[in-house]
């Protein structure tokens, strides 16, 4: 047994020693690189996310019109909340929208999802046709819904007309609105949510279910205590986005409420609607948009943290998780 | 090898150019050319696009006065329209000209629209023999002229003669018809008309622009004294109550109904009889496909003797940033003169404020189908009054406030006209205030 030769180790140690200052120079220059990559993503986000985020809370600390300077005007915002009946309303209908419309929109992708699993003729069509409101433009399906839905010359009311009722005056109430956005909104927020449950039930492992089946498990209970269980990370995911999207909802009250439509917008406006029309509309309010606006990021941010908490009770994440 | 390094490279400069790019295309400013006797480019932004067309020809006909000026019109959706301009004016930037309205004041504070005196003084014109003197005034801050009269609102009747022709129905508005004719022949139309049709008339059920702020007027009523808001009053409760009245008797379509309901295009297809009109909608009825003589005009119903209707006037502006002010008086002054205001006239949307007859008359002419036009302003414009908006900019804050708390609990029972004419004076005094 012959040990290698001390020429050959010699040779070796140098290169040993070698190689991690080569690695550190050339990972120093591939770092280099790697940030100047990403440096248009991190100075976008320096911009218009923190730059903007830190803007809008100076901004609620001021008096600001749409134009001019800003003057400080201390927690005056803040204080004029308490006392400000409209952001009660755009409040109210804003938790009202997304009492309504997230369980919805959970509950019909899952139907969705669950369709999508099952082998029928037509089930490249009703994939195809789930997933077509993601790719329609949110304007033009709102248009044509509201459309649809108009008072005297709406397809929806000819129908139930031609059935002997009387026609619904869909805007002109808060009942009404909150059918048609209830509609619209669930109609637009459908499809992203069931391919991701989708794929989430794509994960479950077979044998789980086949170890079920074969302990006598039906498929109504399968679906009840596996499946849904299982699929408890993505549906905590989709509870999770569907209620931050309809707490931040505006283009759909937006679109059918204009603001020249004053008489009616009480019925839908929402907070993003309602800062909207402080910060853009006539005089600007700018100051106290930005207030409501962080009201509104601090209420987002509640319950999230709600969520997140109750998410270790009630979330599966598998053995590892 | 090379290859490689040389296409890294290549990525990396990219990528820093990019974010550079990224970085100063929001500084960009804005384009103009400076130089005598070089090319000058000016931009006009306006906001209705009924107007677009009669602005463009004026332009063409400036243009081809001016070879070394070249306008860009840009129309922005009346919504998005200040928004645009806040953004764009508060960066230094902005249109070299630009329509304004009851938020002049509001630019002019902050030092983005120039005083025209200078210009008005160097080409001798006397804007009160031009123009009517109460729109002149409106752009007059501390005896210093920001705007140019460019129209004149005026609120009218019109009727379709077809949907009274086929409901077989005579008695149709006229000149010098009163409040309780126009509800006497609403009420006849509404008799014979079956479901098709939506109702037999629109009357605009908003306090401000056209509704209820008018029939105040008309009562002899006032909005405002001595700073304080006075709609509750006998006149106002009255004037709220007769709009009212008109709702609850089905004379117009139920408030809470309307919020999708365009009023000239129920008018063209005939689904209602006659309508209370803005003068800057009337060129929607009059290019019109109906047979000419369908659409007759006709003033607001007397009350009290009164048919006072509210009106206000928008005007050409100068950018105090603009590179090129000269240039951009010559456009002020051509839209606004008498060949301008003509030119804009014969594209038939609002009617100019220019007081020339010859302007008058190419208004008239450009809405020709809609017949009585003419009688129909000489009769409206002797009794016209500022819109309270316009007259109490402070107002205009608070007027969609005003529609969706009180107007519409209002209209749907839930407040008393007493209730409703002393809340609008609460959130008007609290607009006041400020």
């Amino acid at each position: 047994m012959t040990p290698p030769t001390l020429v050959r180790s010699e040779s070796v140690v140098p290169n040993l020693r070698r190689r991690p200052a080569r690695r550190r120079k050339f990972g120093r220059r591939d770092a280099r690189i790697g940030f100047l990559f990403l440096l248009p993503l991190v100075v976008g986000l320096l911009v218009f996310r923190f730059y903007g985020f830190g803007y809008n809370v100076w901004m609620s600390f001021m008096d600001a019109g749409a134009f001019g300077a800003p003057t400080f005007s201390g927690f005056d915002n803040y204080a004029r909340m308490f006392s400000d009946g409209q952001l009660g309303i755009a409040l109210m209908n804003t938790f009202k929208f997304t009492a309504i419309i997230a369980p919805t929109v959970v509950v019909v992708s899952l139907v969705c999802a669950t369709l999508m699993q099952w082998k029928f003729r037509g089930a490249s069509a009703f994939r195809t046709i789930v997933f077509l409101p993601a790719v329609t433009l949110p304007t033009a399906a709102i248009l044509l819904f509201g459309w649809l839905f108009q008072t005297q010359y709406g397809l929806i009311n000819a129908v139930i007309q031609s059935l002997g009722a009387q026609p619904v005056s869909w805007f002109g109430s808060a009942a009404g609105l909150t059918v048609v956005v209830t509609v619209i909104v669930v109609f637009l927020s459908f499809s992203v949510p069931t391919i991701i449950l989708y794929a989430g039930m794509q994960d479950i492992p077979a044998d789980v279910h086949e170890a079920a089946a074969l302990d006598g498990a039906g498929p109504i209970r399968r679906y009840f205590l596996i499946t849904l269980p299982l699929l408890s990370p993505s549906l905590f995911f989709v509870i999770l986005t569907t209620i931050i999207g309809t707490l931040k909802l505006f283009d759909v009250v937006y679109v059918l409420l204009p603001p020249e439509q004053s008489a009616s917008v009480n019925y839908g406006i929402t907070a993003v609607y309602y800062y909207y029309q402080l910060a853009f509309l006539n005089m600007g309010d700018r100051g106290y948009a930005s207030a409501v606006s962080l009201l509104l990021f601090v209420i987002i941010m509640a319950i999230s943290l709600v969520l997140f908490r109750l998410q270790r009770r009630f979330v599966h994440y598998g053995e590892d998780g | 090898m090379l290859s490689f390094m040389r296409a890294r490279r290549s990525l990396v400069v990219g990528a820093v150019g990019l974010t550079l790019l990224a970085v100063t295309s929001g500084c960009a400013t804005a384009s103009s050319d400076g130089a005598d006797g070089e090319a000058v480019e000016l931009s006009l932004q306006i906001w209705n696009p009924a107007d677009k067309a009669g602005v463009q020809n004026a332009i063409d006909a400036f243009e081809d006065a001016n070879q070394n000026i070249d306008v860009t019109l840009e129309q922005v959706p009346e919504d998005q329209y200040y928004t645009k301009l806040d953004a764009s004016l508060g960066a230094g930037e902005g249109p070299d000209v630009m329509w304004q309205s009851s938020r002049a004041q509001y630019y002019i504070d902050g030092g983005a629209i120039e005083p025209l005196d200078d210009y008005i003084a160097e080409d001798n014109l006397d804007l009160t023999a031009l123009y009517p003197e109460q729109l002149v005034d409106l752009y007059n801050f501390d005896d210093q002229q920001y705007g140019i009269p460019k129209d004149q609102d005026v609120w009218m009747w019109v009727y379709n003669t077809a949907v009274f022709e086929a409901l077989g129905v005579t008695d149709v508005p006229t000149t010098d018809w009163t409040w309780d004719d126009m509800v006497r022949i609403a009420e006849e139309v509404k008799a014979k008309q079956d479901g098709s049709y939506t109702a037999p008339m629109y009357y605009p059920y908003f306090f401000n622009n056209g509704g209820v702020s008018g029939v105040i007027k008309q009562l002899g009523g006032e909005f405002v004294e001595d700073n304080e808001a006075t709609v509750n009053s006998a006149e106002g409760i009255e004037a709220y109550e007769k709009v009212k009245a008109l709702q609850d008797d089905g004379l117009i379509l139920p408030v809470a109904s309307s919020g999708d309901f365009n009023a000239p295009t129920a008018m063209i297809s005939g689904q209602i009889a006659f309508s209370k009109t803005p003068s800057w909608l009337l060129s929607l009825l009059s290019t019109a496909d109906v047979p000419e003589g369908t659409f007759v005009a006709v003033p607001q119903p007397e009350i009290d003797g009164s048919r006072a209707t509210d009106t206000n006037g928008l005007s050409y502006t100068m950018n105090s940033n603009s590179s090129h002010k000269d240039e951009a008086w010559d456009l002020i002054k051509f839209l606004t003169s008498d060949e301008g205001a003509k030119l804009h006239a014969e594209g038939g949307a609002a009617q100019p404020a220019n007081l020339s007859a010859d302007v008058k008359a190419a208004y008239f002419e450009a809405n020709k189908s809609v017949s009585g036009l003419k009688e129909t302003f000489e009769a409206t414009i002797p009794d016209q009054f500022l819109r309270i908006t316009t007259e109490y900019t402070a107002v205009r804050e608070i007027g969609a406030q005003i529609e969706s708390t009180v107007m519409a609990p209002f209209y749907a029972g839930t407040l008393t006209a007493d209730q409703a004419t002393q809340q609008t004076d609460d959130l008007v005094n609290e607009a006041l205030s400020k």
